[in-house]
């Protein structure tokens, strides 16, 4: 009997064994043939994946600030066809609060087609879970991004707007493309069973944000007094910036008229380009302290040097006189710096004319005249200086150049061209971008700064800037004038050449430069106004205010402590 | 009494017991721990979720696993002899709980099906607690065949059928079938003609049948398993989120703990579908070594039936070696596909205090077994 049962215990054991192949057979045909179908089948409830997507990063000024950032925007579809137990009238009443549309009206559009209906666009995520909310069919929210500058006009000129296909047309949008704009690869994330995201995967998405060097606060002021004085004096146009002459980082930069980013398609396209940095003008006295500068260093003349001012000489055939030589006459002898105090045109003709007009030609160039500025800036100009030839032979070239006429260059030029003096002598690359941030704060691009090279030797910067400090306590800068601060500047009134040849009559660019504090120079500020209509029109009355008014705040925002107890005025007895 | 003996970890007799005995003991326990570690993972989700302690299952089970090992060395000192007196009276009071089970509100409803009896904390399930009594009378009746009057087998048949019958009122259809499959394999073992075997396997199938064809829950059920994707939202939802969890698992397997298909994708996967979480996150080469571990186990349980020297003793390690290893097939049978969705536990894998106790009670009157052949050689010799 238990010979037989050995024989049967055997066949239940195999029974299982028998069991166990097939099994495992089945289970290689699942984890291993079905593997595939079956993986990508979990995987499509068990992620939710996002297509590759050409994202912009944030850009956001000194301070944080945003000024500019994409915004997922929802445009609303309806099928019509596809709506399940309820009628269109009933749809366009649920949807009509939700898109502030009249509920006729919705419900008249969607009877138009019976499928595809675009009924809404950019419609925020709020809006767009209300209408999730509905539950309804045959309503399809399609989302996309939308670039939102939420400081609308005040930053135009620098960050510039992107089109409708999120290209950048202008400001740092367009010159800084690559480092905005950046493919955002396909990913997935988990969810699981009941509709819960996990956090898996989120970790890679740490976006960097572009940070300017901008700082919002002084751009407000200083957007502000330059409109006022625009619309004041009903000038064309004008322009201020502020550079930080240790590293050439723009704290400001604002031209009147300008623009809203977030409706660019309403303003006239010339505003797109800015002028402070695409159009040329002559820059007329305010490129006296530099033309020192270089006679300085080349010793043609001393500090204390005296030149003998007659208020109208020839040069070349052509008379050069003095602004004020019709009703004042000529100044005679004089110093170096009474020179620029006055802005005397003949005193400075004569100190470069002792100059070879070859070599004064050539540091010319070395200032980076002829040439665009190097910034990060889109659309620069190159400067105009006439070629070397005519320079050379004709006198009167190197004479006018003496007192900026004859040549253009930019606004934005002109301050890099005052940086020089202001940082002891480097040419530093004036620019607005700071660089790259990651989520913690921490700077990514760049980790270098680029060296600057040496124009002047800070010897020769600070003596002209001492110079300019005269001009604004005792010469044409008296109105940009601070209390208890020592503040260097040059206001330059300069006409407007006529394409034509000569020069328009009654039309002047005013324009004032100060750089502060002289005792330890750190800012420059410029302001240059073009074509003021009121009749004493100067870079002392026009530019000169608004450039105070700048470095007022300038001085607050900075906490820079006042170099000179501040003169009180004790009431009379 | 000496209590140390009420422990594995404490026994010190262990080292006196047979090759076989200590093998087979050895590979319980890795059963049970392997087990252990595969709820970690597969119940961490829905415990947490649920009890808010990713833990809740786990603590329980170690409570379920401390309780059967108690029950698993007191059978294994307890000789089978007495044990056979016992299990009678013990297969009545299973039997009559079964029977409670059945009247309205006293049996817990879980998921349409009357299983449960609540005594205060404790949570009784008679038909988990029925299986190791049934195995010691079903081998008790089929070893003594011969030599039982036929009134006593008709009525021990008739208990039986009773058995089966109350089971598959609740409706529980695959504990029925696994319990009628391993009466019916006892029956096999014990060396009964094969027409007898024939014609209850004939009838057990129309049974099945006529019940499947009452409760249409069922038939759908049984019918969704040959196409599941055709309706994955509804009848095929159960096995289809158990295959995307094997199917996920590929060759290597996505790691343990990190079976994407538990989260809350997978319905009961801390019980019924643990084979699936276990077969996403350690994958077919996971699956094999399971299958690998269910041969050796069922080949120890042979090689002890084979030894043994008594026909009752043989039928015991049988019948258990069924109720363990072929209910965890049945189980694999099920996640994979291969056999209608009914709800079966993977012994000492799921989650479930009843089946941990039965269980360990089973594998330990088959090392009981195990031992008593190798005294009795040590006797004669």
């Amino acid at each position: 009997m238990l010979r037989v049962t050995r024989a049967r215990a055997v066949l239940v054991w195999v029974v299982l064994v028998l069991a166990c192949l097939g099994l495992a057979g089945n289970l290689y045909h699942l984890q291993v043939q079905e593997a595939g179908f079956l993986k990508a089948r979990a995987r499509m409830q068990q992620q939710i994946t996002f297509p590759a997507m050409t994202k912009r990063r944030p850009i956001q000024d000194a301070q944080g600030e945003t000024l500019a950032l994409d915004q997922p925007v929802f445009t609303l579809y309806a099928h019509p066809i596809q709506f399940n137990h309820i009628s269109r009238h009933a749809m366009a009443v649920a949807l009509a609060p939700l898109i502030h549309q009249p509920v006729a009206a919705l419900e008249a559009l969607l009877g138009t087609a019976p499928t595809g209906i675009r009924v809404a666009d950019d419609l925020t995520p709020q809006v767009a879970d209300q209408i999730k909310a509905l539950y309804q069919d045959g309503l399809e929210l399609e989302p996309h991004d939308y670039r939102f500058y939420p400081q609308q006009d005040l930053f135009a000129e620098v960050v510039g707007f992107v089109n409708q296909a999120m290209q950048g047309q202008a400001g740092v949008e367009y010159s800084q493309e690559s480092l905005i704009a950046y493919e955002q690869r396909p990913f997935s994330i988990y969810r699981t069973g009941e509709g819960y995201t996990l956090p898996e995967n989120l970790r890679e998405r740490r976006d960097l944000t572009l940070k300017l060097t901008l700082d919002g606060r002084l751009q407000r002021v200083a957007q502000t007094a330059l409109a006022q004085q625009v619309l004041k004096d009903k000038a064309d146009r004008g322009a201020a910036i502020v550079m930080d002459a240790h590293t050439g980082a723009l704290l400001t930069l604002v031209t009147s008229p300008t623009y809203n980013p977030n409706k660019y398609y309403d303003a006239p396209y010339n505003l797109f380009k800015d002028w402070a940095v695409a159009d040329l003008y002559e820059p007329g006295s305010t490129i006296k302290p530099l033309n020192l500068s270089i006679a300085l260093t080349l010793g043609v003349i001393k500090p204390d040097s005296i030149i003998d001012d007659p208020g109208k000489i020839m040069v070349g055939g052509w008379p050069i006189e003095d602004f004020e030589y019709s009703t004042s006459g000529g100044m005679g002898p004089i110093s170096v710096t009474k020179v620029l105090e006055y802005s005397s045109n003949v005193g400075m003709a004569r100190i470069m004319l002792r100059l070879p007009p070859r070599v004064y030609y050539h540091w010319l160039e070395r200032l980076g005249l002829g040439k665009p500025v190097t910034t990060d800036l889109p659309f620069a100009a190159a400067s105009y200086l006439t070629d070397i030839n005519t320079f050379a032979n004709y006198p009167i070239e190197p004479a006018t150049a003496a007192f900026g006429q004859g040549l253009s260059l930019t606004p934005l030029q002109l301050v890099q061209l005052h940086g020089i003096i202001a940082s002891g002598g480097l040419l530093l690359e004036p620019h607005v971008v700071d660089g790259l941030y990651n989520p913690d704060g921490e700077k990514v691009w760049p980790l270098q700064t680029i060296s600057a090279p040496r124009i002047f030797a800070p010897e020769i910067t600070h003596q002209v800037l001492e110079m300019m400090e005269a001009v604004v306590q005792r010469g044409t800068g008296v109105p940009a004038q601070i209390p208890g601060y020592r503040i260097g500047g040059k206001t330059g009134t300069a006409q407007i050449p006529d394409p034509q040849g000569g020069y328009y009559h009654g039309r002047t660019i005013d324009s004032f430069i100060g750089i502060l504090p002289v005792e330890n120079p750190r800012y420059v500020v410029a302001v240059v106004v073009e074509n003021p209509q009121s009749p004493d029109a100067f870079g002392a009355t026009v530019a000169a205010p608004v450039a105070k008014t700048i470095m007022e705040a300038l001085l607050t925002l900075q906490a820079i402590p006042p170099s000179q107890p501040i003169p009180t005025l004790s009431p009379s007895p | 009494m000496d209590l140390h003996l009420l422990f594995p970890f404490t026994d010190r007799s262990v080292p006196t017991w047979s090759v076989e005995a200590r093998l087979l003991r050895w590979l319980t326990l890795l059963w049970v721990t392997l087990g252990l570690v595969v709820l970690y993972s597969a119940s961490y989700p829905v415990a947490a979720a649920d009890h808010g302690d990713g833990l809740y299952f786990c603590k329980r089970q170690i409570l379920g696993i401390l309780v059967g090992l108690v029950v698993f060395n007191t059978v294994v000192h307890t000789s089978l002899e007495r044990t056979l007196k016992i299990s009678p009276y013990l297969f009545f009071g299973c039997l009559s709980l079964l029977l409670v089970t059945l009247v309205p509100h006293l049996g817990t409803q879980v998921n349409g099906a009357a299983r449960w009896l609540v005594l205060g904390p404790v949570e009784i399930q008679p038909s988990e607690l029925i299986k190791p009594f049934l195995l010691l009378q079903g081998a008790w009746l089929f070893g003594r065949w011969r030599s039982l009057n036929p009134s006593a087998i008709l009525v021990w048949l008739g208990l039986f059928g009773l058995m089966l019958l109350a089971i598959l009122m609740q409706p529980n259809l695959s504990n029925t079938a696994l319990c009628g499959m391993t009466l019916w394999l006892i029956a096999l073992g014990a060396g009964l003609p094969f027409t007898y075997l024939g014609l209850t396997a004939l009838s057990g199938i129309l049974v099945a049948g006529l019940s499947i064809s009452v409760r249409s829950y069922q038939r759908r059920r049984v019918m969704s398993f040959l196409d599941p994707f055709a309706d994955p939202e509804g009848d095929g939802y159960q096995l289809v989120q158990s295959l995307l969890a094997v199917g996920s698992g590929g060759l290597w397997g996505s790691g343990f703990g990190l079976s994407a298909q538990k989260l809350f994708y997978l319905p009961i996967q801390y019980t019924d579908f643990i084979f699936a979480v276990f077969a996403e996150e350690f994958g077919l080469l996971g699956c094999l070594a399971l299958l690998v571990f269910l041969v050796a186990y069922a080949t120890l349980c042979l090689r002890i039936a084979l030894r043994s020297q008594q026909l009752v003793h043989r039928l015991i390690t049988l019948g258990g070696m069924v109720l363990l290893v072929g209910q965890a097939l049945l189980n694999i049978g099920v996640a994979t596909g291969a056999l209608p969705t009914t709800g079966l536990p993977f012994p000492l894998f799921s989650y479930g205090i009843n089946s941990v106790v039965s269980s360990l009670m089973i594998a330990g009157l088959i090392v009981r077994v195990a031992r008593e052949s190798s005294l009795m050689k040590t006797k004669a010799s």
